[in-house]
């Protein structure tokens, strides 16, 4: 290693590194699946004895035409909306806590959370609101952006703005409304269209990189960025590749940027091209770079097609979008992370940065790196699907779904928006690093690859297997 | 709160010549997320992803806990952590 300079440390005094059980309490990851699965177990319980306290407590707006109507449905159901809010504060809050945060600040930064979600929720069940082209998720969006670029709030109220926490919480919850049959399913189709997708969004940014001169490093990790899980894979293979401390803010202003250009693009591209909502979902499932910011694109698009009606001749359900997209997303792409790493790493101590400091690749990252929620959403669908086994469809629908999936769906939905309101609130643009031009376009070349290899893909190829994703 | 010592297998851990125990290293969640502009708005400090990786104060590099290098020097746990009595 070259006898660099010393740089100035954010935390010099931190503690080592600890890893171990300890994890299952100090990384978010387990945090979500804990939080996702208490919800899954006792939504069932209380199922099970008859009781519908978790309809009670997930209440959001209903369909509203005028201003005093949705205060009156706000005012009839406002002891419903405090025992959510503190429902959500006091699991979230344990969690953060825990993970060293502050209390004191979390509380209130949620409370701002909760009542701007319940905005976004309160605009989108405006009767007016497909009329205007609201959509919640992008509406979260363009709110959080909106209030971090141009309005600002202090530093400490940014404790409750945790976009991975609320994106993996809501994931786990979306396990209770996708059946394992369907994994099993169609799993191997998503690895198989993910992977070729990955692979090639991968090589055209390492190479096309390569060929602008950019250090091979930061090739490799804007190449993850582009192909696994944007921001995160990102970051996962800058530390098995020993990057530069100035590469990794590169690859997170890309992702960053292309991943909220494409949140707003996507739904619309798709709905131009009338693409059914189950191969709508694949595509941005191969397309997009953050789980956050594609849940944000696809709940658009589900809600765009549902709102537009059968005169759009759009065929499909949210809920198929919505499961299209994860099952790429998710079991095709983001689980490969450790995989991933562990290769890039094998690659950089062996060919690019030999030295004699006895340095081996550690295959064990394939699990440390695993993004553990995975576990809680496989186990929430599984737990579900064993609880409706006996029912036949009809009764599912009658029964199971309104009285133990639709709480978990709306609750759901909830994490969703705290998420997606979140990516506003922590994308300050004026603070992401310089990307500089060469960077940009090797990304860009990335973007293109992917967008076009993914169309082929999930429309040409598999567009019939995705149209009709269903039970 | 009473500054006190390692259970005995991470003092033992802690003589590993590896990043992760070497005084120029740092890996905290918070710490990586005030030093990595954005990495919170689609991502965390906190992640399983990020397993135990962390920033080399000597030599510039975001690097693996298990990476090594001959510059390392041994971090003193007690000096650290710091456990309620």
């Amino acid at each position: 290693m070259s006898d660099e300079s010393s740089i100035e440390s954010p935390e010099p005094m931190s503690p080592p590194a600890r890893a171990g059980w300890s994890e299952l309490w100090l990384k978010e990851d387990w945090w979500a699946v804990w939080i996702g699965l208490a919800f899954v177990i006792t939504a069932y319980l209380l199922f099970s004895s008859g009781s519908s306290a978790l309809n009670w407590i997930a209440v959001a707006p209903a369909k509203w035409s005028t201003f005093p109507k949705l205060l009156e449905q706000l005012g009839a159901n406002a002891g419903r909306y405090v025992a959510e809010f503190a429902l959500f504060a006091v699991v979230f809050g344990i969690a953060v806590k825990i993970l060293g945060h502050s209390l004191r600040a979390f509380v209130p930064s949620f409370l701002l959370v909760y009542v701007l979600s319940f905005t976004v929720f309160a605009a989108g069940a405006w009767d007016q609101a497909s009329r205007y082209s609201i959509e919640p998720p992008l509406l979260a969006l363009l709110i959080g952006l909106f209030l971090s670029n141009v309005v600002g709030f202090p530093k400490w109220l940014e404790t409750g703005f945790r976009v991975e926490f609320y994106v993996k919480t809501g994931i786990v919850l979306l396990g209770a409304g996708l059946p394992f049959t369907l994994i099993l399913w169609a799993g191997p189709t998503a690895l198989l269209q993910a992977s070729i997708v990955s692979l090639a969004t991968f090589f055209t940014i390492f190479f096309v990189g390569r060929k602008l001169g950019i250090d091979r490093k930061l090739c490799a990790i804007m190449g993850a960025g582009g192909a696994v899980c944007g921001v995160s894979a990102a970051i996962a293979v800058s530390g098995a590749v020993r990057a530069k401390k100035e590469q990794p803010p590169v690859a997170i202003t890309l992702v960053v940027i292309w991943a909220i250009v494409l949140v707003f693009a996507l739904p619309f591209v798709a709905k131009v091209l009338h693409l059914p909502t189950g191969t709508a979902g694949a595509w941005i499932g191969t397309s997009e770079f953050a789980d956050a910011s594609g849940f944000a694109a696809v709940q658009s698009y589900g809600n765009i097609v549902a709102q537009s009606g059968a005169e759009s001749g759009i065929t499909g359900t949210p809920e198929q979008a919505v499961w299209s997209y994860t099952l790429i997303k998710v079991i095709g792409r983001d689980i490969w992370i450790g995989i991933w790493a562990l290769a890039l790493s094998i690659v950089s101590i062996y060919w690019w940065e030999r030295d004699a400091s006895g340095r081996r690749p550690e295959a064990a990252q394939i699990w440390w790196r695993f993004p553990k929620f995975v576990i809680g959403f496989l186990i929430a669908s599984l737990l579900i699907t064993l609880a409706a086994r006996g029912y036949s469809l009809g009764d599912y629908d009658k029964l199971v779904k309104p009285g133990l999936v639709a709480p978990l769906i709306g609750l759901r939905t909830w994490a969703f928006t705290f998420c997606f309101l979140s990516i506003g609130l922590t994308t300050r643009f004026r603070d992401l690093a310089p990307a500089g031009g060469k960077p940009f376009w090797a990304f860009a070349a990335g973007v293109t690859v992917n967008l076009i290899v993914g169309y082929i893909l999930s429309i040409l190829v598999f567009g019939h297997y995705w149209a009709t994703l269903s039970h | 709160m009473t500054p006190i010592a390692m259970p005995e297998m991470q003092s033992v851990q802690a003589a590993v010549p590896r990043c992760g125990n070497c005084v120029h290293f740092s890996s905290a969640p918070a710490a990586m997320e005030a030093a990595f502009p954005g990495l919170t708005a689609l991502s965390s400090g906190y992640g399983s992803v990020r397993a135990q990786d962390g920033l080399c104060m000597r030599h510039g590099y975001y690097l693996a806990a298990w990476d090594r290098c001959g510059d390392f020097e041994v971090r003193d746990c007690r000096q650290s952590v710091e456990v309620s009595a």
